[in-house]
């Protein structure tokens, strides 16, 4: 490799996370494959764990036996306890925490606000709201859910971003977020106080997160929308690091920033307003996950949103797993795991963020 | 190399009317003018981010608005004032972005683009910062790592906005030789607002007066910067010798 | 010819006197329990353990709570009650009388207005404040607890004695103990089934220890597999439920609707006797959820749906 003789020596050659240069393949590639490695230790942690005991080698013994199509060495209820009850809660749980951790690190970069987050913006509120109207007035349809509770978020966002944005101000983004969060929240009440057959709907569903439903059918297309979506984000993500520079520097740098903006919103929407119709609006995981990212290995969005997706992924199926098994059989809403995780370690980068 | 033809720019009131001008191929032009007079938005519409109510903006003859996002950033680089990064950035990296324009929408910096970014970054005498963190870098220190994107842009044509404003003297004189010196070398045009009439003296080989959104004059430097021309265009009397080594005017102002 | 002195001396004292009789007239109006309180009022405990001063035969009745309302019709009260709840639909008279808000949030100035000289409480509605609120308005209010079957006749007892009715208490808590143990004695020796109680699907909410649900159910000679659980209404893990293998699984209907979806009850839990045996039952919330008594019915709607065999009688 032609390189001078006065460059400085310290380049490719930079270890993971030590004198952060820039973003190498390399560098990016030991992240992720860091963060792979983790998920799929959590991922059997979270099989292996809940209400009822299966032990961890029978759980594995039965994972290869239905790859090969063999008698699976498990009762028929420890089956459906692993199989029909948990997997599909952690498939859910995977997907729920990749989509609200990749909207939460694309907001923040988008509008270069590190406290932008789907839930503070009022779009998860957006889309829990959408997604209640799809139960209570078109539960025939199933596809009203997420539909509904994408076109909720997407609202939401449009309102949020053209009244609370100004480059000058961003806290003025953030109060019109809480404005908005808290105004939806009401209305979610009163409907839900107001409607005989969602009265005993628990509103925590949707304000806290639950992902208990173990609904199968429509995971495969929320799994697919949500891959869709964050590799449609992850081919921003160069015109996103510029971006977060500033929009005027972005414009001449080359980036087409309107398309930009306009890609990554709608994208961002969807995933939000597809996760939170699906488990209700689990909260701080698309605010803390990108920090604890960037706090690791730089802003650099090429590798913050991928990692994000995994790490936000990571977070909500342990915070799951805990929320049921930690009182077992009684079992807590997913959210306030999250919550009680994620508030300490926010104040904590905020504090930090001070120093 | 830019040319603009009878620009007239409004935004809710007349901001620029009949601006001619021209940058060539290896010239520094300096635009000068008292608040207001509309010279940032000169730039804006210079380097395509406004577009004018009437008149043409050209690069080596072709349109500006016909010239995609990417394509303009091959061809100019804007230095202008940047807000505050939220975000961790290293110096490096800031001046990797400039490299946007070359590369594909994503996918990782080539050893070229690295070797290009590090080589701007030495040309502004930025290389020590290059692993710190843009954000802890003083405003000064922040300009020249903002020219070094610029420059790694490779561009032909350099839009300068106050670039000067921050910088000691020191660094306030080694900018501008820098950007004479590429303009010498590498056939690079620069437009530069200032408000230093005398550092423009200096650097510039030519210079425009922009008044409330009218050319007031617009040619060499010399013949440009009298007295009785400054005087109007800044509506304070002004004395112009001549500086005792470069023999270039030197502007000073009166008290009478 | 008066003086003018005599004059305003005059008017002044037509002024007092009005005033006065203004005063009155004004005390009067604003004090209506002034008057019951000539007559002597006797102490109860009511079912938190407060002291309760109740005036006897009382002739204007506010009931909060559904079941408090139904206890007062049987109790041959119906004429007494001046004021019920949204919810009280039960006998059907009670939807005439006048509805003073909904069991949560009940209007406290209608409740003033009308004057009562006792106010029947559910605890079921938590209403501290409103309870305090009449307390210190010196407005007779007894809370009703019970937890138990064995409690609600109790309370239907305690009712009869307070508003003067205990015949009618004696007649009606006697019927509802023979038929308590007719159910025991129906029950005794026949195989304890598994149950699932179901109140709500998506999450799924279970039923505790210290509910009625959970008597009923014991009663009922069956055994609740979230009967262990020391808060009411736990959401509960679907794990466990494959893995206690309820034998029925029961859900509650009101006025002919369903209150959880049963398709998708039977496809969550597939694999449990209960739904391979086809055996989800349905049982009336009001009978089973008012602590009232129609409780009994409840009770055998209860024990036919654990036992189908009871259902031949």
């Amino acid at each position: 490799m032609k390189r001078a003789e006065k460059t400085q020596p310290v380049m490719n050659d930079a270890p993971a996370g030590s004198a952060r240069l820039y973003l190498t393949k390399r560098r990016a590639a030991i992240v992720l494959a860091a963060l792979c490695a983790a998920l799929v230790i959590a991922f059997g942690v979270a099989l292996s764990t809940g209400s009822e005991h299966v032990a961890l080698r029978e759980i594995f013994a039965s994972l290869w036996a239905k790859l090969i199509g063999a008698v699976v060495p498990l009762s028929r209820e420890q089956e459906v306890i692993v199989f029909s009850i948990r997997l599909p809660r952690i498939a859910l749980a995977l997907v729920m925490g990749a989509a609200l951790a990749t909207a939460g690190a694309v907001f923040q970069a988008l509008l270069r606000n590190p406290l932008a987050d789907p839930y503070v913006l009022g779009v998860s509120s957006g889309a829990a709201l959408g997604s209640i109207i799809g139960v209570m007035f078109f539960s025939q349809v199933a596809a009203a859910r997420p539909l509904l509770g994408f076109f909720g978020a997407a609202t939401t966002t449009l309102i949020v971003y053209r009244f609370g944005r100004r480059d000058s101000d961003p806290a003025r983004l953030l109060l019109a977020g809480v404005v908005m969060t808290t105004f939806l929240s009401s209305i979610i009440v009163l409907l839900t106080s107001l409607a005989d057959t969602l009265r005993l709907r628990n509103i925590s569903l949707w304000l806290l997160g639950d992902l208990s439903s173990g609904s199968t059918e429509g995971l495969a297309f929320i799994a697919a929308a949500v891959l869709i979506g964050a590799a449609l984000l992850i081919t921003q993500a160069r015109a996103l690091n510029l971006m977060m520079i500033g929009e005027s520097d972005a414009f001449a740098l080359g980036v087409e920033t309107k398309r930009v903006r306009t890609i990554v919103f709608f994208t961002a929407s969807l995933l939000t307003g597809v996760a939170v119709s699906a488990g209700g609006a689990i909260g701080y995981v698309g605010l803390v996950v990108p920090h604890l990212v960037r706090l690791a290995s730089g802003a650099d969005n090429r590798l913050v949103i991928p990692a994000s997706a995994l790490a936000g992924a990571l977070l909500v199926m342990m915070a799951d797993t805990v929320a049921r098994t930690v009182l077992a059989p009684r079992e807590l809403p997913t959210g306030a795991i999250t919550a009680l995780i994620g508030a300490p370690v926010f104040v904590y980068l905020l504090l930090k963020g001070r120093g | 190399m830019l040319e603009l033809r009878e620009v007239n720019f409004s935004y809710e009131r007349e901001v620029l009317a009949g601006i001619t001008l021209e940058v060539r191929a290896g010239e520094v032009v300096a635009l000068l003018g008292p608040n207001g007079a509309g010279k940032s938005t000169l730039l804006g519409v210079a380097s395509g981010a406004l577009r004018p109510q009437s008149g043409a903006v050209c690069f080596e003859g072709q349109a500006v608005e016909r010239l995609s996002r990417r394509e303009m950033g091959r061809r100019m680089a804007l230095v202008a004032q940047t807000g505050e990064m939220r975000f961790p950035m290293t110096a490096l990296e800031y001046a990797l972005a400039g490299r946007f324009v070359h590369a594909s929408a994503f996918g990782f910096d080539s050893p070229r683009d690295v070797e290009v970014a590090f080589a701007s970054l030495r040309a502004t005498d930025a290389e020590q910062f290059a692993a710190r963190h843009f954000n802890e870098l003083s405003s000064g220190e922040r300009q020249r790592v903002v020219l070094a994107r610029a420059l790694a842009q490779e561009p032909k044509l350099l839009l300068l906005d106050e670039p000067t404003a921050n910088l000691d003297i020191a660094h306030q004189v080694a900018l501008l030789d820098l950007v004479r010196k590429l303009g010498r070398e590498r056939q690079l045009g620069a437009l530069v607002v200032t408000h230093e009439v005398n550092l423009a003296a200096e650097f510039a080989d030519r210079v425009a007066l922009l008044k409330s959104g009218r050319l007031l004059a617009c040619g060499a430097t010399r013949e440009v910067m009298t007295a009785e021309l400054l005087s109007e265009l800044f509506e304070t009397p002004l004395l112009v010798d001549a500086h005792p080594q470069s023999g270039n005017p030197r502007v000073t102002f009166t008290r009478q | 010819m008066l003086s003018p002195v005599s004059l305003i001396y005059h008017s002044l004292r037509r002024a007092c006197a009005l005033l006065l009789a203004a005063l009155c007239l004004i005390a009067a109006c604003s004090s209506p329990h002034r008057v019951s309180d000539e007559i002597k009022r006797q102490n109860f405990t009511d079912g938190t353990g407060r002291a309760v001063a109740i005036a006897p035969n009382p002739q204007r009745i506010i009931s909060l709570a559904p079941n408090l309302t139904e206890t007062l019709f049987a109790l041959g009260l119906g004429d007494h009650i001046i004021g019920v709840t949204t919810f009280c639909d039960f006998p059907a008279e009670a939807q005439t009388k006048e509805k003073i808000g909904d069991t949560m949030r009940p209007n406290l100035e209608r409740i003033i207005a009308l004057k009562p000289d006792l106010v029947l409480v559910s605890t079921a509605s938590q209403l501290e404040t409103l309870t305090r609120r009449l307390d210190e308005l010196k407005i007779p209010v007894y809370v009703t607890n019970p937890r138990t079957i064995a409690e609600v006749v109790a309370s239907i007892r305690a009712l009869g004695e307070i508003t003067g009715a205990t015949a009618r208490a004696t007649e009606i808590t006697a019927e509802m103990e023979r038929r308590i143990n007719a159910v025991r004695q129906r029950v005794a020796g026949l195989p304890k089934p598994r149950v699932l109680y179901a109140l709500q699907n998506n999450p799924l909410i279970a039923a505790g220890r210290n509910t009625f649900i959970n008597d009923l159910i014991n009663l009922a000679g069956g055994q609740s597999i979230s009967g262990e659980e020391t808060t009411d209404y736990p959401q509960f893990s679907r794990e466990t439920v494959v893995a206690r293998a309820p034998e029925v699984i029961v859900a509650s209907e009101s006025h002919g609707h369903v209150l959880v979806d049963l398709d998708t009850l039977r496809r969550d839990f597939a694999v449990t006797p209960a739904v391979r045996q086809n055996r989800i039952e349905v049982v009336t919330t009001d009978l089973i959820d008012r602590p009232g008594p129609r409780i009994v019915d409840g009770l055998e709607q209860m024990m036919h749906a654990l036992h189908p065999e009871s259902r031949k009688q």
